[in-house]
């Protein structure tokens, strides 16, 4: 009570308050409504992936890796099956590599979907929630035609991919895209083109260049602030410099800006989907793994980065090995956990009751950052 | 003998409604979000009932450090508040449940007594809720002056301060045409939007936002004492909703001018006027509350004082001409 005569309140959020995505727990000071204080706490859903992949062997940590991001999770198994590849010294087949960016874009579709439901929800617009997940839900089915799982696939492995994708789930494909963006127009409307939510959203949380490259944010937060960084343009991997798409920017960098953006991307990303689906199409005979024994995996001594640009930035995998079934160490970059430490930045000076927006509109995933 | 009987009927008419209320609640709100339900053939009616039930069963919980007596009053405060406004209400015209003369004023003191309920339930259980309560307080300061100067106007053009007084003024052999609402359109639409605040709809529902990491007022209640809030909250969305029929669509009132049923069945008709009335009320309070997205706390007062508040005062104006021009004393 003696603080609220001072007219200073510390507000502790508990790690099971909703949207706080996951675990994140913060204390924020505030005076009158506004934050003047606020220290994000992260570490409550660390399970010491790092430390696991040092007890298991190169196949056991493969399906373990998909629990770092459960809305994007084939990113993290490529960064860590390339990183991997490159200690084997083999080429993954050019079907497989396909394939791979094809499910990949897939996600990130479906990732950023999520992402607007639940920005959406945070905002206090229950209509496009469900609008959104009923979209995310097609690609739910497609994943589980083509893998068998609607969130934890365990489709790539080591040299490729598991199994093909017949014609007719990439007819299914290209009919799921057709009617995309019909569906997709509504949703863009609800949201985007609501006068409450442009007032709640611009000006909101702005994060320019100067703030975010100290942090090393990556992905549509640093997008949207005008720096045109994407890991799949400036260094290509897969298959990606072979396919046509752009990198759209914004230069305002407020949450209004980040939701244009993330909508922009989910039609480059079917544009990409599209692309694929038809090369495989046309190319349907070619191999889809190595047939490497997958329980007996020995890479050389050394070590290996690799990198690919998830739904949330720049994913790193670093693997040291010692020529032993086992990794000796293993090294996750993962941008969520950049992000969360911008917040004590951003959210000063911003109103309480648009803390969760603001939260939400970095798109962070606490298991991610916490792995 | 007879006041308890009729304490009996609207104690279960208020329940039935209540149950069909939260029922059609989440069909309205599923059908306009297109949430997709799960493929069985039920129809989910004894959900609300399984809900009620498990409520009272459930363990009791409450925070360490509590103010004893005000957190166990605010629910009790509530539930009253918003039944005793209810039974205000004139059912039809045969059927009064309490006919005390200024039962408008008597009404507007009662449906804000829920905002005092909210904050002792704030107030009692921890710094979190207070935030909300807090909220909650302030947001009253905006709503309540525009909506009792929105009454005041209907009040005036009736000469009366009493409900079924003001159902009364409105009966005309032009049905429809002779309702408030239509004179005073503006009234009706700022005391519409502002019973949307009231009611801690999603557009205005600043005190009671989970999605804003402050919990709500009466987020550390469970069990009964949480019932009696839910309780309170749909009895407070029909009673309010009932109120606004009677003041601007005619109440019990049918639209055509005339009776459709023989004359002995008069008072079940004026029921199902007054029922089918409130309920389609209720139902654009559902619509706008799925699709309009929250205001922050600036901006809604910006609307109230700006907007709400200034247009309140036109319209108390032209009902004033009104009644210069009509020539009524």
């Amino acid at each position: 009570m003696k603080d609220i005569k001072q007219n200073k309140t510390v507000i502790n959020s508990n790690i099971n308050c909703p949207s706080t995505h996951g675990a994140l727990r913060f204390s924020a000071e505030t005076d009158g409504g506004k934050i003047i204080k606020f220290v994000p706490e992260l570490g409550f859903t660390h399970r010491g992936l790092e430390k696991t992949a040092q007890n298991r062997s190169f196949s056991q940590y493969l399906p373990v890796v998909e629990k770092i991001d459960y809305l994007a999770d084939f990113f993290y198994t490529q960064a860590y099956l390339s990183a991997a590849e490159e200690l084997l010294e083999v080429e993954i087949p050019k079907n497989a590599q396909y394939i791979r960016v094809l499910t990949m874009e897939l996600n990130r579709i479906s990732s950023h979907l999520a992402w607007l439901a639940d920005f959406a929800q945070s905002l206090g617009i229950p209509a496009p929630v469900s609008y959104a997940f009923n979209l995310r839900n097609e690609i739910l089915n497609i994943f589980e035609k083509i893998t068998g799982g609607r969130i934890s696939h365990n489709y790539y492995v080591f040299g490729g991919v598991r199994n093909k994708i017949s014609n007719d789930i990439l007819n299914d494909i290209l009919d799921f895209i057709k009617n995309f963006n019909q569906k997709f127009k509504i949703l863009k409307t609800v949201m985007m083109e609501n006068p409450v939510f442009l007032d709640r959203t611009k000006d909101l949380g702005i994060i320019t260049t100067e703030i975010a490259l100290p942090y090393s944010i990556t992905g549509v937060n640093l997008r949207a602030s005008g720096l045109a960084l994407d890991f799949r343009k400036e260094k290509p991997y897969l298959v990606y410099n072979e396919l046509e798409f752009i990198i759209p920017t914004a230069f305002e960098g407020d949450c209004y800006s980040r939701c244009k953006l993330r909508m922009d991307e989910i039609e480059i990303s079917l544009n990409l989907v599209k692309q694929c689906a038809e090369w495989l199409l046309a190319n349907q005979d070619g191999a889809i793994n190595l047939n490497i024994n997958q329980t007996d995996i020995k890479p050389k001594t050394g070590k290996a980065a690799s990198w690919t640009e998830s739904a949330r930035g720049l994913v790193m995998c670093n693997i040291i090995t010692d020529g032993s079934k086992k990794p000796k160490r293993l090294k996750w970059r993962t941008p969520s956990f950049y992000a969360i430490q911008l917040l004590e930045k951003i959210a000063v000076h911003c109103a309480l009751a648009d803390l969760p927006a603001l939260i939400s509109s970095l798109d962070i995933v606490i298991t991610e950052a916490d792995r | 003998m007879e006041i308890l009987i009729n304490f009996i009927i609207t104690i279960i008419i208020i329940i039935s409604a209540v149950f069909i209320l939260s029922y059609l609640e989440k069909r309205i709100t599923a059908l306009f979000t297109l949430q997709n339900r799960p493929k069985e053939n039920r129809s989910g009616i004894f959900q609300n009932a399984a809900n009620a039930l498990k409520m009272l069963i459930k363990e009791d919980t409450a925070p360490v450090k509590r103010k004893k007596i005000l957190y166990f009053a605010a629910p009790l405060i509530m539930f009253c508040a918003t039944v005793s406004a209810f039974f205000l209400i004139s059912l039809n015209n045969f059927y009064i449940i309490s006919d005390s003369f200024p039962s408008v004023i008597l009404f507007m003191a009662l449906v804000s007594i829920p905002v005092i309920a909210a904050f002792l339930a704030g107030y009692s259980s921890g710094r979190q809720p207070l935030i909300s309560a807090i909220q909650a307080i302030s947001k009253a300061l905006g709503y309540i002056i525009p909506m009792i100067t929105g009454v005041l106007a209907a009040a005036f053009m009736a000469g009366t301060l009493n409900i079924n007084g003001i159902i009364q003024e409105q009966n005309s052999s032009a049905g429809l045409f002779g309702w408030y609402f239509i004179p005073q359109i503006i009234g009706c639409a700022v005391f519409f939007i502002c019973t949307l605040a009231l009611l801690n709809c999603l557009t205005f529902n600043l005190s009671k936002s989970e999605n804003a990491m402050i919990s709500s007022c009466v987020d550390k209640y469970s069990g009964l004492k949480y019932e009696f809030f839910m309780l309170g909250k749909r009895v407070l969305l029909l009673s309010i909703s009932a109120f606004f029929v009677c003041i601007y669509f005619g109440g019990y009132l049918s639209p055509f001018g005339t009776y459709i049923l023989p004359d002995f069945l008069i008072p079940l008709e004026q029921w199902f006027w007054l029922i089918l009335k409130t309920f389609l009320i209720i139902f654009f309070i559902i619509l706008i509350r799925t699709a309009i997205p929250k205001l922050s706390y600036e901006r809604f007062l910006e609307l109230s004082y700006k907007i709400l508040l200034p247009l309140s005062l036109i319209n108390l104006n032209i009902v004033i001409l009104i009644r210069h021009f009509a020539g009524v004393q």
